[in-house]
């Protein structure tokens, strides 16, 4: 190579997108050239700011905050929604029910009695049912904990 | 390396908090350098870089080849970017020749250099920034780019050595403050 190579080939020496043999002749033209290499110097050191890597700091436990943020509220299974709306609902039917019978019973109203178990026994089972579907949903609802607390026992 | 992304997406995309954390850990210096480079602005590159991992996290269960998360990454990082970069384009409030220099009135050699660099990339188009940004980051080959960008090997290469001439253009004048 008897004159300097034109700058896009020095920048691209640089970037080492040459192949071998271009890549030997810029050397050999670097060596008898000041001016080439002044050029490649100046172009290294674009290359070394550029290739700084830059730090964000800790910036994991943020993401990981929003990200748990995010997990309680995201929308669950499409079958999460209607289950709940039927679980309240039961909930509601199952208290109304229990409350019934306690004043029917209170009453004098004997509509729920069995009369082989006797004259109490209906509405004791009425509120027992309540009581058991309550609870159901109750556990239901906020299993999360319940595991948590399982798991720590 | 490869078997190890695949098991980390995998937890990932099984709720793992400690897989989430080091799939973090391991690209936010990446997805940080490109938001950077392209929006010039050390607070908006935090947020979005935040930005990125959250939305990335969300639907982590999309991802269908866990060996392209690194790709998948910095496409969500573009994309975000973009959008900064219209919104800022709307608002027109931040005058990019000042990023930088309001806050560090008196800079050492060092920073100036960073500034300098910085100023002449937000002269050149986000395209061109982006591949800047992607290429020097050394842990990208234009194998990568390819993936990033969505475009062919030649034309990334021809698309790189022409934003690298750019850049260099725009440098011209700072031959002594970057070599010193």
């Amino acid at each position: 190579m008897n004159s300097c190579p034109e700058k896009k080939d020095l920048i691209a020496y640089c970037m080492d997108m040459l192949d071998q043999k271009k890549r030997k002749l810029i050397e050999e033209q670097a060596a008898i050239c000041q001016h080439c290499r002044q050029v490649i110097q100046f172009e290294s050191a674009i290359d070394k700011e550029l290739s700084t890597r830059m730090d964000p700091g800790n910036i994991d436990d943020i993401i990981l905050r929003k990200l748990r943020i995010y997990k309680d509220l995201r929308i669950r299974s499409w079958w999460f929604y209607p289950l709940y709306v039927f679980l309240n609902t039961l909930a509601g039917c199952a208290l109304l029910f229990g409350i019934w019978i306690s004043v029917s019973n209170q009453l004098g109203d004997r509509s729920f009695s069995f009369p082989i178990l006797g004259d109490n026994t209906g509405s004791y089972i009425g509120i027992g049912i309540s009581i058991a579907v309550l609870l159901a949903i109750f556990g239901f609802a906020f299993r999360r904990n319940l595991a948590r607390v399982i798991r720590v026992l | 390396m490869s078997n190890e992304f695949k098991d980390l997406v995998k937890r990932c995309q099984d709720g793992d908090e400690n897989a989430v954390a080091s799939i973090i850990t391991i690209h936010k210096q990446l997805i940080f350098t490109i938001a950077y480079r392209m929006l010039g602005d050390h607070d908006q590159s935090l947020d979005l870089c935040q930005e990125t991992f959250i939305k990335a996290m969300r639907n982590i269960r999309k991802l269908k080849d866990p060996n392209s998360i690194k790709p998948w990454l910095c496409s969500i990082a573009r994309n975000l970017a973009y959008d900064y970069l219209r919104k800022r384009k709307r608002e027109s409030s931040i005058n990019i020749e000042d990023i930088g220099e309001v806050s560090m009135p008196d800079p050492g050699a060092g920073i100036r250099k960073k500034m300098i660099i910085q100023k002449a990339l937000q002269r050149l188009n986000e395209r061109d920034r982006l591949l800047l940004a992607l290429f020097y980051y050394k842990d990208n080959s234009i194998k990568d780019l390819t993936i990033m960008t969505g475009n062919k090997e030649s034309n990334v290469k021809v698309s790189l050595s022409r934003a690298r001439q750019k850049l260099r253009n725009e440098l011209e004048g700072y031959e002594n403050e970057l070599m010193s």
